[in-house]
């Protein structure tokens, strides 16, 4: 969260200053590119990128404090999302079976990725197993920082149903750690 | 057992404090069985990695260039954003802390105004209905050679260009259209005064000539003849707005003879003082300084007279465009 600066901040941008702006930018974009991953994994770096777009587009028009900022941004990186999901059922992407593994290309960030950060690799990984609605009631929660009612607007659900499925997203994920190992419940022999 | 099973006795762990708090983050009671969930959630909030915080360059770029696409603000780079692809513009205004006004530059522009009348509009509309004038008032000197030769009016000799034409035509027209002179634009006096003392009563088609000859020349011999003339038009046609039209309308038939009256002109044409306002016709000269004021970028299409007439939509032209009568 940029804080009590984010007034600021986002006028400095909205008048032209890059600076600023990526000081916008580096606040959100982490979040976006979790939250795309989980729901998008195979392209959530080209959505991420079309979103700034339309952010940046949009963004000398922008009013509103910090939370309607990112309630914003991930509702334009949602349509953007939904939007790809169309196109891709229209114009399927063709598998690659004929590429074996050793041919595929190999980034360096992929290694690097996991270096930085296991734990939350380890996490979109896990998020990823969640019921897609779930999941992003959860993501828009916890890494996008939004309250109940704004994930409610997002996704035009009522709060109630919000609550619900975060409920039982997080009982599922606890299901899935059990399932590996990762603890136990108390009061429960596995 | 199975882990599955909800948790037999004792109170919901994820009461609906326990759930916004941990979603929140924040530190609260949470059973053991939650705490993993907990620290997954942990780990979605953790501190961002390299990788994702890679495409910085390439959204600064991004924002540069869509700003300064918008117009918006001046899209200035920051202290450290500066490389040796990016133009650094001054910002506008920057001195007094005033944002920049630039407006984009395909955005909000605004459709074309159809039914006002705008100056220019009015301008192109004079332009056009002086050009119909002109080019019928040619049309009729040179074509009224024969245009005496109506039913109950004698044949003028002194009729401007059409005595070829009138030649030529003498059999489908039951006129007989020998004239002798040679062709000229040039009404004379003579010419007018014949007119008027006729049998006392001008035919429209002779009050007609003698009124575009005035018209076309400029040239006033008799003013009590040419009012007199203009009066008895203006009852006859309505008006005097709508004498040009009448004559026209009443001429029409010599007008479209297969050999254009303009081509036996020998004088001067109306347009040949080089200051005629209009750009050149489609056919006119290329070369011409036409100034075209519009500012849509159409090019001039005058009501040139050796291009035809021009379309209606460009009389705002005020290119000093040569005339191809020249």
């Amino acid at each position: 969260m940029v804080g009590d600066d984010f007034d600021g901040v986002l006028a400095d941008a909205q008048a032209g200053d890059d600076d600023q702006f990526a000081v916008l930018w580096r606040d959100a974009n982490p979040a976006l590119i979790r939250y795309l991953r989980v729901l998008a994994p195979e392209n959530a770096e080209d959505i991420a990128a079309e979103t700034w777009v339309h952010v940046v587009r949009g963004l000398p028009r922008f009013i509103g404090d910090e939370a309607a900022w990112r309630a914003w941004l991930f509702t334009t990186a949602r349509r953007r999302l939904i939007d790809q999901v169309r196109l891709r059922k229209r114009h399927p992407a063709e598998p690659l079976e004929d590429v074996s593994a050793a041919d595929m290309p190999r980034s360096p960030d992929a290694a690097q990725t996991a270096l930085d950060n296991i734990a939350t690799e380890s996490a979109i990984a896990l998020l990823s197993q969640l019921p897609a609605p779930q999941a992003e009631v959860i993501l828009l929660r916890v890494v996008a920082g939004l309250d109940t009612d704004a994930v409610a607007e997002l996704l035009d659900k009522t709060p109630g149903n919000v609550r619900v499925m975060a409920h039982r997203g997080l009982k599922k994920l606890e299901d899935l750690l059990g399932r590996a190992g990762v603890t136990s419940r108390a009061g429960v022999t596995l | 057992m199975s882990d599955s099973l909800l948790p037999t006795g004792g109170p919901d762990p994820y009461d609906g404090w326990d759930l916004e708090g941990m979603l929140s983050g924040a530190n609260v009671w949470l059973p053991d069985g939650m705490r993993p969930v907990a620290g997954t959630l942990s780990a979605l909030r953790a501190a961002p990695t390299r990788v994702e915080l890679a495409g910085e360059a390439s959204a600064r770029a991004a924002f540069r260039q869509v700003m300064r696409a918008n117009g918006t603000g001046s899209g200035r780079p920051g202290r450290g954003a500066v490389d040796g692809h990016t133009l650094i513009l001054p910002a506008q205004g920057a001195g007094d802390g005033s944002r920049g006004v630039a407006r984009p530059r395909h955005s909000h522009r605004r459709p074309p105004r159809r039914g006002r009348w705008q100056p220019k509009a009015l301008a192109g509309a004079a332009l056009g209905v002086a050009a119909v004038a002109i080019v019928g008032g040619v049309a009729l000197a040179g074509g009224f050679s024969a245009a005496g030769g109506h039913p109950g009016q004698p044949a003028h000799s002194a009729s401007a260009a059409g005595s070829a034409t009138a030649s030529g035509h003498s059999g489908s027209n039951g006129l007989d259209g020998t004239a002798s002179k040679a062709p000229t634009a040039h009404p004379s006096s003579s010419h007018s005064n014949e007119q008027q003392s006729g049998d006392g009563t001008d035919s429209p088609a002779a009050l007609c000539r003698q009124y575009l000859a005035f018209f076309t020349h400029g040239s006033q011999p008799d003013p009590a003849a040419e009012s007199g003339t203009k009066r008895q038009l203006s009852e006859l046609a309505g008006g005097s707005r709508h004498i040009v039209s009448y004559c026209v309308h009443l001429q029409q038939p010599w007008a479209l003879t297969p050999k254009g009256p303009e081509s036996d002109l020998d004088g001067p044409g109306p347009f040949s003082s080089g200051d005629s306002q209009g750009g050149p016709g489609p056919g006119g000269p290329q070369d011409s300084p036409g100034n075209d004021q519009s500012s849509d970028g159409h090019s001039g299409n005058g009501p040139g007279l050796g291009g035809g007439a021009g379309n209606g939509r460009s009389g705002n032209n005020s290119g000093s465009g040569n005339q191809n009568q020249q």
